[in-house]
Formats: C-alpha cells, structure tokens, sequence
C-alpha cells in the first residue's frame, strides 16, 4: 500500500489513487477474458493512469498496488513478464538474447492450491488448451529450447495433429491454436534464412521460460517419462 | 554423323543419371526426416546405414546441382544430431521419448476408419491445470474495453494529369431560409400569450377550455405550462379560483442569485374534469378559439345541430367493393349517453 508520504509527493489523493488502482484491476481482469489469457502490456495499464495524470511515479505505485488488491481480493497474481528479443546481427545470426525494458506485460495466475484449484475454479472446458501447451512446449524444450516448424510437426503428427487439419475434433484449426500459444507468449516465431530459402523456428517465450511454469513444466515432463519407463 | 549421334547419345545419358543421382537424394533426405528418432539412438546402427549411403552417392557427383543435393543431405543429418545433442542437457529424454510417453499414458485409438492414434486432450490439460493456472477473467462488461475510434490511414492518390471529357458542375446553392419552422405548441403559446396581454387576466378554466374539443382543452393546457416555465405567466389563487397573469420574464441573475424560484403544481385534467368545466364557465366565455385543420371533417358540417356530437365525429374509410377501388367516407357519430336511453345510436352518413 502506497504510504501518505509517497502520496504527497506525487500530489494525489488517497481517493483519486484508489480511482486508478480499481481502473487498473477492472482493465486486467475483463483484458484477460477479452483477449482469452494473453499478456497485457505494460502501456496499456500506463495509458489508463497517464490519460488525466502526469507524475512520473504514479504508474508504478498504482500498478504495484492493483498487484496487492488482485492478490487480496481474488487470489490472483498479476506476473510481470519480461519479453525477450532477439535482433539479428548482420551475419543473419541471432544475437544473444536481450531483455528489452520497454517490453514488460502481466499476466493473472491464480494463486490457489493446487487441489482447492482443480476443485473449484479450473475451467474443464478448456483443459484441452492447457494440454496442447504442455505438449508443444515439452516438444520444444526437449529439443533444447528451439525447433524448426517443420520438425515440431513431425511430432505433432505422433498425436494425431497435422498442420493443414483446420478442424481438429479437439483443437479445431491446429495451426490456429499452435498460433495462439505465440499471441500467449508462451512460444516465439522467428523466420530464418536458411540455405534452402527461408524457414520458421519455434522457441519458447517470457511466459514458458518464466520460472514459476518452467521448472513446473520439466518436472512434469520428468514425471511423465519417468512412469512410462517404470512401466 | 554416326560419331555425333553416339556423342549426343551418351550426352543424354549422363543427363539421366545425373537426374537418378538426384532422385536417389531426395529419398535418403526423405529417410532422414522420416527417421531421424531411429538416426539419434545410441543403440541404433541406422545413422551408420545412411552415412555410408550417402558417401556412396557423393563418389557420383559431378555437377553444382548434384553437389547442392549432397551438403542438403548432410545438412539434414546435422540438424538430426544438433537436436539430439541438445536433448541431452534435458536428462537424456528427446522429443520422440517424451511423445511416446505421452502415447502410453493419455494415448487413444482413433475412429474405427482411421488408423491413427491421439491424445485424450482434456484429460492431459487437466493434469497439468498445476503448471498453468488459468485465471477465469471477467466476462459481464457492458460494452468494449476502450472506445477510442481508430483513425483511418489516409492514402494519398496521385490523380491523373490528363483533363477530363466531362465538366464539372456544381449544383446552386440555395440560401438558408432564416424563418424557422413554428409548431402548432409554439404557435398555441403565442396566441394564448397575446389575449392575456390584452386581458390582463383570467381565470384559468376560461383561458384553457375548449367546449368543442377535449383534445384541444389538453393541449391549451400544455401550451400554459411552457407560458408559467418559461415565467412569462403567474398563476395565483384568490376567492374566485386560479387567476392567470401575463408578467415579464425573470432576469437570468435573478434566477441564480434566488431571489425569483418557481414553484409547481399538478394539473389533474381528465374527460370527467372537462366536462364539470364546461359546466363551470359560462357558454362564450372562453377565450382561446377552436383551431380548425382541413384535414378535420367536422369543421365542414355546419348543420351539425349538437356541439357535443360534433366533437366525437370518427371519419371511417373503407373500401367498397361494388365500385372497386374507390374510397367513401363514412362518418360515425356517437350521441352522449342519456338517462332514459341507455343504448348507444350510431349514425351512418353517406359524405359524397
């Protein structure tokens, strides 16, 4: 919570940083639904408190306090994703990864026990699209983090998944929904020029190689494994 | 000319093989692809079988096309083994080991006509819930998340230097009639507004009746109360009942600073309340005379003997069919209720 010295500084009520804080949380809670889950900039929330402000400092306060009341109030916690980029150099080889500062966004993760999550709040409905991310994202971890499209549809296909299937009895349009796991951040598309023309290379993104879902994720993957070799 | 056809000949040959030599490529690239899972395998003598396949073909290559085909196959074989080097750092567990696993555990058959086999989604979704943690957003909002209107990218076109065939011509601009048009509110308030300057005042049921039209006593009505909002009437009650004032308007200033308030009313007026008023004011005494419309066939009977009867004409058109298409006018009068008679009488009048 935001002290009354912190407030006086930037010359703000106590009422009107309230106003913003709930603006805020309204914004992230209908942005998330709207967008079905993907990241919200950080421009956007700073839109919303620098349309009738102009202190410098306001954006982080507020922001840091909408984390606080989500958390609070709903159980959710809002993660500050940190995107990464990767200009090419002018060999045409991708630099070493770089955090770009303007690029942060958050996302709602619910902050529940696992079992008091599954009992009441998972969405069984949609628990078909959370599969999907864990396998494309094993897919691609497994093979060191990066993978040419055409390699990742080769494994798809072992499940029953072929790039020009548009309507999956599960998935619906397959390329759509491998699509979607990059508008989620969980994944990163690259075109590269290659010696046969150019050719697209999947890589995980901010939101898979977040350390809360990454460790998770190889564990899981450990788990999986490690039961079918028992057997 | 038997030495130039045997050169072309054995030109063609090699244009042949050449063409094998590349088919032959292209399948071990396929092997490659199909097979790379197999290739990585430490206990698999399948990368030694393609290697060796490969060094075979490159002995026959001659040309940059061929020569292409080969560093493609190579190429191939790299990638396999970069990927499986990488899944090392992952416990020795590649991308085919962690399918397959999947396979055993959430694997199901297809349909009865397909082969093939596919996850049960939702029940490794469910299983994983863990990882993810998805949090239900909010879907009841009224309306879109922002409203701005996104500006539309103008593009500029380069217009053609050549003249047209046709003029150009403009259409003549006519001049805005400054008269605006008054409504019949507007120009009841005016006429009600001018015989109170010349009456002075008067009292209310006299200025508002209309003995022939009950519609018209309401809309009198209507027009006094814009008269009393806008303060250019006050109404006051005396011995006699409620007496109408014109007066001047209150200053905006005066309104601001309190001095002048207005204070409302609730005119109460029904069929009932019109005809006690009728009986009230005085035959002749009102003051506000019947507005007459072209449109009103009552206002062209004047033979009509009873007033009352007059106000309650209903014109019904019909269509008759002996004489096709044509309209006829029928008249339904409706006399008032008496007290001996409790039946109702309805005329009909022919009105061509």
């Amino acid at each position: 919570m935001a002290t009354s010295d912190e407030l006086a500084q930037i010359d703000i009520s106590k009422e009107e940083k309230d106003k913003l804080v709930a603006e805020v949380m309204r914004y992230v809670l209908f942005k998330t639904h709207q967008s079905s889950d993907c990241p919200i900039k950080r421009e956007e929330l700073t839109g919303i408190i620098t349309k009738n402000y102009r202190q410098r400092a306001l954006p982080t306060l507020v922001i840091n306090e909408a984390k606080e009341r989500l958390a609070a109030t709903f159980g959710y916690e809002m993660r500050e994703l940190q995107r990464t980029r990767a200009p090419a150099t002018r060999s045409g080889r991708p630099a070493q990864r770089q955090f770009n500062a303007d690029a942060k966004s958050y996302v709602l993760v619910s902050m529940l026990d696992p079992e008091v999550y599954s009992k009441y709040v998972e969405d069984k409905a949609a628990a078909h699209l959370s599969g999907f991310a864990f396998a494309v994202i094993g897919i691609i971890h497994l093979a060191g983090g990066k993978m040419p499209e055409e390699d990742l549809w080769h494994q798809l296909k072992r499940v029953g998944l072929n790039e020009t299937d548009e309507a999956h009895l599960v998935l619906g349009n397959n390329k759509q929904a491998l699509e979607h796991l990059v508008q989620q951040r969980y994944l990163l598309k690259e075109k590269i020029a290659g010696p046969e023309g150019h050719f697209v290379m999947y890589e995980l993104a901010e939101r898979a190689l977040d350390e809360s879902i990454s460790v998770k994720i190889k564990d899981h993957i450990s788990q999986v494994v490690g039961t079918c070799l028992q057997k | 000319m038997a030495g130039a056809a045997g050169e072309s000949s054995g030109e063609r040959q090699g244009t042949v093989e050449r063409r094998m030599l590349r088919s032959r490529y292209h399948a071990v690239k396929n092997i490659i692809s199909d097979e790379r899972d197999e290739m990585s395998r430490a206990d698999s003598d399948r990368f030694t079988a393609i290697i060796q396949q490969v060094d075979c073909l490159h002995e026959l290559v001659q040309r940059p096309r061929e020569q292409i085909a080969d560093a493609e196959a190579l190429l191939g074989i790299t990638n396999t083994l970069v990927t499986s080097v990488r899944s090392h750092s992952s416990e020795g567990i590649s991308p085919s080991d962690f399918i397959t696993a999947l396979l055993k555990k959430f694997g199901q058959q297809g349909n009865h006509d397909d082969e093939s086999v596919s996850l049960r989604w939702g029940d490794l979704g469910l299983s994983v819930s863990h990882i993810f943690r998805p949090v239900p957003g909010c879907c009841t909002m009224l309306g879109p998340m922002n409203t701005e209107v996104k500006q539309r990218k103008v593009v500029a076109v380069g217009r053609k230097r050549t003249a047209r065939p046709t003029e150009n011509t403009c259409p003549e601009e006519l001049a805005e009639s400054s008269e605006e048009v008054k409504t019949d509110t507007d120009r009841n308030v005016l006429v009600m507004f001018d015989i109170l300057r010349r009456k002075k005042s008067a009292k209310l049921e006299n200025l508002v009746l209309n003995r022939l039209s009950f519609a018209q006593t309401v809309e009198n009505v209507f027009a006094l109360s814009f008269l009393v909002k806008d303060g250019r009437v006050e109404i006051t009650v005396d011995d006699s009942g409620h007496i109408v004032r014109p007066r001047n308007a209150p200053a905006a200033s005066a309104i601001a600073s309190g001095e002048v308030s207005y204070s409302h009313f609730v005119f109460r007026f029904d069929f009932k309340d019109w005809k006690l008023m009728k009986e009230v004011v005085t035959e002749g005494e009102e003051l506000l005379p019947h507005r007459t419309s072209q449109s009103n066939l009552c206002n062209e009977e004047n033979d009509q003997p009873n007033l009352e009867a007059r106000a309650q004409i209903t014109p019904i058109r019909k269509l008759t069919r002996n004489r096709g298409l044509v309209l006829q006018d029928h008249v339904v009068e409706e006399t008032p209720e008496e007290n001996q008679a409790s039946k109702r009488r309805r005329l009909f009048r022919n009105q061509d």
